[in-house]
């Protein structure tokens, strides 16, 4: 596994030559700073951009382009990391060794910037049917969002817990922006997209650094400004009190979300204790103390998942509980959350190294899982994989018993189900 | 130990019996870190009903899921824990016809082979465990209920299967799961996992001589109490379906969907190979309904759907046509499908897409383990055999023998369904 990196002041292209796959993939990232209708409307981007154009006019003749052409898949993107937003057009194609055509490399490349950088527009607007189609699909997707009680009470959650715009932000917040949006609004963000963003290629897989350098630099058609590198990272503020907050609703289980800040961490902190921490109180499976405090010993819950968000330094829990249960799970959560600060077994701990050891080792024989170890070194100033496995050897206890003094809890919010709903059945 | 070839590559797949008479099939890449390891019993939801010599059993629906769960707890403590301390991964899942305990391990390989089998194959269960047990299952039971496309497919299932038990949820229902005794788990263990009922598939970075050896040292003096021929009873689907028109609402859906399903039996086609059959149908509605179709541009560009997808099912002898799309046009879209099958043919261009496609995939399933022990799994519980077909049937299909098996899908034979919100009480 090898990384190369070449700055051409606009775009900096990323190369991860790796041998162990029969897949390569080229993503390009457009990265700015989080503003709440400019990721509403590259969103819509993402579908538009890979939907059509003036080569390919609409999605059937793109899909019958990539079968034609080996091109396993080809999608966009959008997320929002911090107080960064990255729109992504992604391509994942078969090895060109095995394919008989010499120039196939350079013909996928050249299709991806095609369809970016050549959309059609009439009258500086997107195609409208296109454009009408798309948005329709978003709302409705959007929308469908209200009947599912985990998206729910995570984002009532997270609106809550902070009112810092880039971490509290959803897209369902817009779908009014959305449905306002015009074709030729939406060209417009497109022109800011392509001139405002810094742009980063990665291509990965068996692939020829040199031989990708030369084809991308041919091909790079992105007249965007030159390239600035961003500061993920912010915050939620803390609450002395936490907030607790009960909603009624009409499902058949209730929908727990705890939020955690969690303040200070060093790097070290973050990259090498933070796994520890989340392998003791979760990822261990049915041993972890999360599980075993909830589920095992007391059958409320079939699921509860731990997740740490590194940009925003805060941390989530979550589970779908039996009704009527709920603060009962609150108590039992807080009881793991405390016992993480003075309680954990050698085994608990040892069993976290293995887990991380075995997971890291898991991740390379997935391409998508070396590109987003590789985004994290680049974007993120982690380690790469070798100083990953050497320094969480370092972790020790009382590293993992000091991170875990660092969590305030900020937020409790509980969708609760609706006892009559479950007795329906 | 024998080596089957994968036909249209350079993979093969090496072969031996356990002296239990286990069956182990085994794929090896040495560019890999990880390996798979799978155990995999030959009964899933779907086998309530069964025989021993003469005696016919019958247990209710969601026992297989149940036993799955009750496994990992072993005398001492959870089984997940020692294969925590081997460093390995540990999961398990129930499905129609199969139960699959399965280990993700890059440590301690053969130790985790030894511990997979030793846990699956001893016996021990009680009481206490089974009640502990019930309240965690009856959570996962609930938590697809807040899910309106779950409980839309399960109502699609009980409207278009008459006799299958594949229109029972594989989780079993509230009823079902209260229901489940000791007594049902010890029945089902004793018929159902034993080695002649199961198989291994490792997939992986291992080497495959000494997997042999550790695996035949291991069950070299593991022996089974002899019973009687264990039979399920197959359930043969009839044509019927129990109605041609069902609507469910939901307080959790938004948007409606609607579901356009055709029903055929497969001794109504021609072709009496199952596999041709379906993939036939499959490149045909990929044809004519996919994303490279006129007829998919047409209903999304013109949002009479915003989301559309077709699929070919297989059920005990029943061959269904699905066409689910989100829309608030039912009729018209029903309409606009019904005139487009009328009259479909695939073409050779069509087709050579579709061939180009499959010899990508081809390829691409060597990429990762997990997916070439799937298709491993789901061929020998199928087909006995542990190679897939697939690629192979659409290289040997032409649009003559494509549109010859669709010209025997009954159209006449359908039921639509419809998923709508309901109107909410304040939440």
């Amino acid at each position: 596994m090898k990384f190369k990196k070449y700055d051409h002041g606009k775009y900096n292209l990323h190369v991860i030559e790796v041998d162990t796959f029969r897949s390569c993939g080229i993503e390009i990232i457009f990265r700015s700073l989080f503003d709440s209708k400019k990721a509403a409307a590259y969103s819509l981007l993402c579908d538009i951009l890979t939907d059509q154009c003036k080569k390919y006019p609409t999605r059937k003749y793109i899909s019958r382009h990539m079968e034609e052409s080996y091109i396993l898949d080809f999608y966009g993107s959008f997320n929002i990391n911090g107080k960064v937003m990255s729109t992504s057009i992604v391509c994942d194609y078969v090895d060109p060794k095995y394919i008989k055509d010499k120039n196939y490399l350079e013909k996928t490349v050249e299709f991806v910037f095609d369809v970016i950088t050549n959309p059609i527009v009439t009258d500086n607007g997107f195609d409208e049917k296109t454009f009408k189609m798309i948005k329709e699909r978003h709302i409705k997707s959007l929308m469908g969002l209200d009947g599912n009680n985990r998206f729910l009470s995570s984002d009532n959650a997270q609106k809550n817990f902070t009112k810092n715009p880039a971490i509290r932000f959803h897209l369902h917040d817009m779908i009014d922006f959305i449905n306002n949006l015009t074709k030729e609004e939406l060209y417009s963000y497109y022109q800011d997209l392509i001139k405002e963003s810094s742009v980063d290629i990665f291509v990965s897989g068996s692939t020829d650094a040199i031989k990708v350098n030369e084809i991308i630099k041919k091909y790079y058609s992105i007249n965007n400004s030159n390239y600035v590198k961003y500061n993920h990272l912010t915050y939620a503020k803390n609450r002395f009190i936490p907030k607790t907050k009960f909603k009624k609703s009409s499902f058949k289980q209730s929908s727990l979300v705890m939020i955690y800040n969690v303040n200070c961490l060093t790097m070290f902190e973050r990259e090498f204790v933070m796994p520890y921490y989340l392998n003791i109180i979760n990822n261990n499976g049915l041993s972890s103390k999360l599980y075993q405090n909830l589920r095992e010993k007391n059958s409320l819950c079939y699921n509860v998942n731990t997740t740490y968000f590194n940009s925003g330094n805060y941390l989530v829990i979550k589970s779908t509980l039996n009704v009527g249960k709920e603060r009962k799970a609150i108590r039992l959560v807080k009881k793991a959350v405390k016992d993480m600060k003075n309680n954990i077994t050698d085994k608990e701990f040892v069993g976290a190294y293995y887990n991380y050891q075995s997971s890291l080792k898991g991740m390379l024989d997935s391409l998508s899982a070396i590109s987003r170890l590789y985004f994290n070194i680049y974007y993120g100033g982690f380690s790469d994989y070798n100083t990953k496995l050497k320094s969480f050897k370092k972790v020790t206890l009382s590293d993992v018993y000091k991170l875990a003094n660092k969590l305030r809890l900020n937020t409790v919010y509980v969708l609760k189900g609706d006892i009559n709903e479950r007795n329906q059945d | 130990m024998k080596e089957i070839k994968i036909n249209n590559s350079d993979e093969k797949i090496y072969t031996f019996n356990a002296p239990t008479k286990l069956p182990v099939y085994m794929w090896v890449n040495d560019k890999k870190e990880n390996t798979y390891i799978s155990l995999v019993v030959r009964y899933g939801s779907t086998g309530t009903d069964f025989k021993i010599g003469n005696v016919t059993y019958n247990v209710p629906t969601g026992v297989a899921h149940y036993l799955e769960h009750i496994k990992f707890h072993v005398k001492d403590g959870e089984i997940s824990d020692q294969f925590l301390d081997l460093g390995c991964d540990t999961n398990a899942y129930t499905s129609l016809r199969e139960t699959v305990f399965e280990v993700f391990a890059n440590n301690n390989i053969y130790d985790a082979t030894r511990l997979l089998l030793n846990f699956v194959y001893e016996e021990y269960f009680t009481k206490k465990m089974i009640e502990d047990e019930r309240g965690i299952i009856l959570e996962e039971a609930n938590s697809s209920k807040d899910n309106p496309s779950y409980v839309f497919y399960m109502e699609y299932l009980k409207n278009y299967l008459v006799n299958s038990n594949v229109r029972n949820p594989v989780i079993g229902t509230e009823k079902d799961i209260k229901q489940i005794t000791l007594g049902d788990i010890q029945l089902i263990y004793n018929s159902f996992y034993r080695p002649e009922n199961m198989f291994m598939v490792i997939t992986g970075n291992f080497d495959p001589k000494k997997m042999e050896e550790i695996i035949c040292d291991n069950e070299k003096n593991r022996e089974f109490k002899p019973i009687k021929t264990v039979k399920v009873i197959e359930k043969i689907e009839k044509k019927d379906l129990n109605t041609k028109k069902y609507s469910i609402k939901s307080k959790a859906c938004i948007n409606t969907t609607a579901r356009l399903s055709f029903k055929t039996m497969l001794k109504e086609f021609k072709c009496k190979d199952k596999d041709t059959i379906l993939t036939a149908l499959r490149c045909i509605l990929s044809a004519k309904f996919g994303s490279t179709s006129d007829f998919n541009e047409h209903l999304l560009q013109n949002n009479f759907a915003t989301y559309f997808y077709d699929s070919v099912l297989y059920d005990d002898g029943a061959v269904g046509i699905d066409f689910c799309f989100q829309t608030e046009e039912v009729d018209k879209v029903k309409k606009l499908i019904l005139k487009e099958l009328k009259d479909i043919k695939i073409t050779k261009e069509e087709l050579k897409r579709i061939q180009t496609v499959s010899d990508a995939n081809f390829i691409m399933k060597f990429d990762n383990i997990y997916n070439v022990a799937a298709s491993m799994i789901t061929s020998l519980i199928e087909n006995n055999d542990p190679v897939s077909k697939t690629n192979q049937i659409i290289k040997n299909l032409t649009v003559e023998k494509i549109n010859e098996i669709y010209s025997h899908v009954d159209l006449n034979n359908y039921m639509i369904g419809t998923l709508k919100p309901e109107k909410k009480e304040a939440k």
